[in-house]
């Protein structure tokens, strides 16, 4: 026979916290790591004297990075709205 | 007539509680551009207060009550609401005073059960939710920011080592300008929310509004507009504290801690968990210091912080018993005028004592140890110029 046994609800809701850790973490880190490129990319690209294909790609990069912090950021304001 | 007059004074209260969330909070979202260099002073808190205000602005969906999952909900009334901005407001005045930044929020949540214990008991007062609504995310969250923000900036030094140094302070503190704008508009949407949750409660249990009823156009309008003159007055000494009293922060410091804040706060508002705004912002900053080659930070004056966090709760709690007692003692309706005169008089006084030493955008980047008053002293013994030699990046 198997008894009622009435769901406890934990004190502390780990689970949550911890989804909270991982994904500020991804977030944050990648984003730092994203716009860090992109700084590296754009020091890079201003360098004189660097082959024009090089230049070419850390153009490309600089490019890219700035998108996606726009991109992010504009998620982040569009998110705060929703909420 | 009495209701009318106590919620009267209990929504002109709730305004002065905004007030002084906007500029204890300040710091959470300007300190790293302000010492950066990223944003002048004025520019920044300016900024700041306006983003505060949109942010208050356009979300109309109050969250739950600030209480909720705190107290009993059947048992409060308007006193018990009152006692609770009072003794929030006394221990956000008192620490802007010492320069500590601590959590609005939990001040409000700590007011509002020492005025509940008061007038209906501890067993109003809901202890597991103290437990897991407040305690436990309040230990998570500058442990979590100060991890995250660690690992950020000591893998963005370690990339951008042979970069140009003009370059990349100059991307870095264009990437703050644009986190710093992103945490103003979390916070006004949220901390503004919670004080017009408080005057809608008022509301309610004052029968002005039905138990259904939809937060007034007045009060979202006033309230955006005191969190946003609270943020443009600039809690300078907060603001001192967190853009130098920990570390010395560089560009990239700086951008890696505004980052993981706005990330962390999200994250939490995200899954509901409610974390505060000024501990994230802390535990990023620490972590931003320990991120550098040389760890540096200056663990006295986060020491003294962490010490501050740990009484707020029953600091605050006892200020809205007090406060709470005396409203009755006096009988509600000249008790409330009474107490509110007193908190006056304690700001009014708190303020020409932070006079003696002011701190202001003139001056709030000067370095640390150079001011006298409070926090100041604590930490002041370590040498400024190896502080900024471990430190600079």
């Amino acid at each position: 026979m198997a008894a009622n046994v009435t769901p406890v609800t934990p004190l502390i809701d780990w689970h949550t916290l911890l989804q909270v850790l991982y994904i500020s973490a991804a977030c944050s880190i990648g984003l730092v790591l994203l716009f860090t490129l992109g700084v590296y990319a754009l020091s890079s690209f201003q360098h004189k004297g660097s082959a024009v294909l090089y230049r070419g790609v850390n153009g490309v990069a600089v490019a890219l990075a700035a998108a996606g912090i726009l991109a992010t950021v504009v998620w982040g304001f569009y998110y705060i709205v929703q909420k | 007539m009495h209701n009318t007059f106590l919620l009267a004074v209990v929504v002109v209260v709730a305004i002065g509680f905004d007030f002084t969330n906007g500029f204890h909070d300040t710091a959470n979202a300007v300190a790293p551009s302000i010492a950066t260099g990223a944003l002048k002073p004025r520019v920044a808190v300016l900024l700041s207060s306006v983003l505060n205000v949109v942010g208050a602005l356009i979300s109309l969906k109050v969250a739950a009550t600030v209480a909720s999952g705190i107290v009993s909900q059947g048992d409060i009334i308007l006193p018990v609401v009152f006692a609770g901005l009072v003794g929030a407001i006394a221990w956000n005045v008192t620490t802007w005073y010492f320069a500590i930044p601590s959590s609005s929020s939990h001040a409000l949540i700590g007011g509002v059960v020492g005025a509940m214990m008061a007038h209906a008991g501890a067993g109003s007062v809901l202890w597991s939710g103290i437990v897991g609504k407040v305690l436990a995310p309040s230990i998570a969250a500058p442990i979590f920011a100060l991890v995250i923000a660690a690992l950020a900036t000591s893998m963005s030094r370690r990339l951008t080592r042979k970069s140009d140094d003009t370059t990349k302070s100059w991307g870095m503190k264009a990437g703050q300008i644009g986190s710093s704008s992103l945490l103003s508009i979390a916070h006004g949407t949220n901390d503004a929310q919670k004080t017009m949750g408080v005057i809608t409660l008022a509301l309610i249990a004052n029968g002005t509004l039905g138990a259904n009823g939809s937060t007034p156009m007045w009060v979202v309008l006033t309230c955006g507009v005191a969190i946003g003159l609270g943020t443009y007055f600039g809690g300078w000494r907060i603001i001192r504290t967190m853009g130098q009293g920990f570390t010395r922060l560089s560009p990239t410091q700086g951008f890696a801690s505004q980052i993981t804040s706005s990330a962390v706060i999200l994250t939490s508002s995200h899954f509901g968990m409610p974390l505060s705004t000024t501990y994230v912002a802390t535990g990023s900053i620490l972590g931003s210091g320990i991120g550098t080659k040389k760890r540096s930070v200056r663990w006295s004056v986060a020491g003294r912080v962490g010490l501050a966090w740990l009484i707020t709760l029953p600091s605050a709690a006892l200020c809205g018993a007090i406060s709470f007692y005396g409203a009755k003692l006096f009988g509600f309706s000249l008790g409330v005028v009474i107490i509110a005169l007193l908190l006056a008089l304690y700001c009014a006084i708190i303020y020409l004592r932070s006079r003696r030493d002011k701190i202001n955008a003139a001056n709030v980047n000067d370095r640390w140890g150079e001011h006298t008053e409070a926090l100041e002293k604590v930490g002041a013994a370590e040498p400024p110029d190896t502080v900024h030699e471990l430190v600079g990046v």
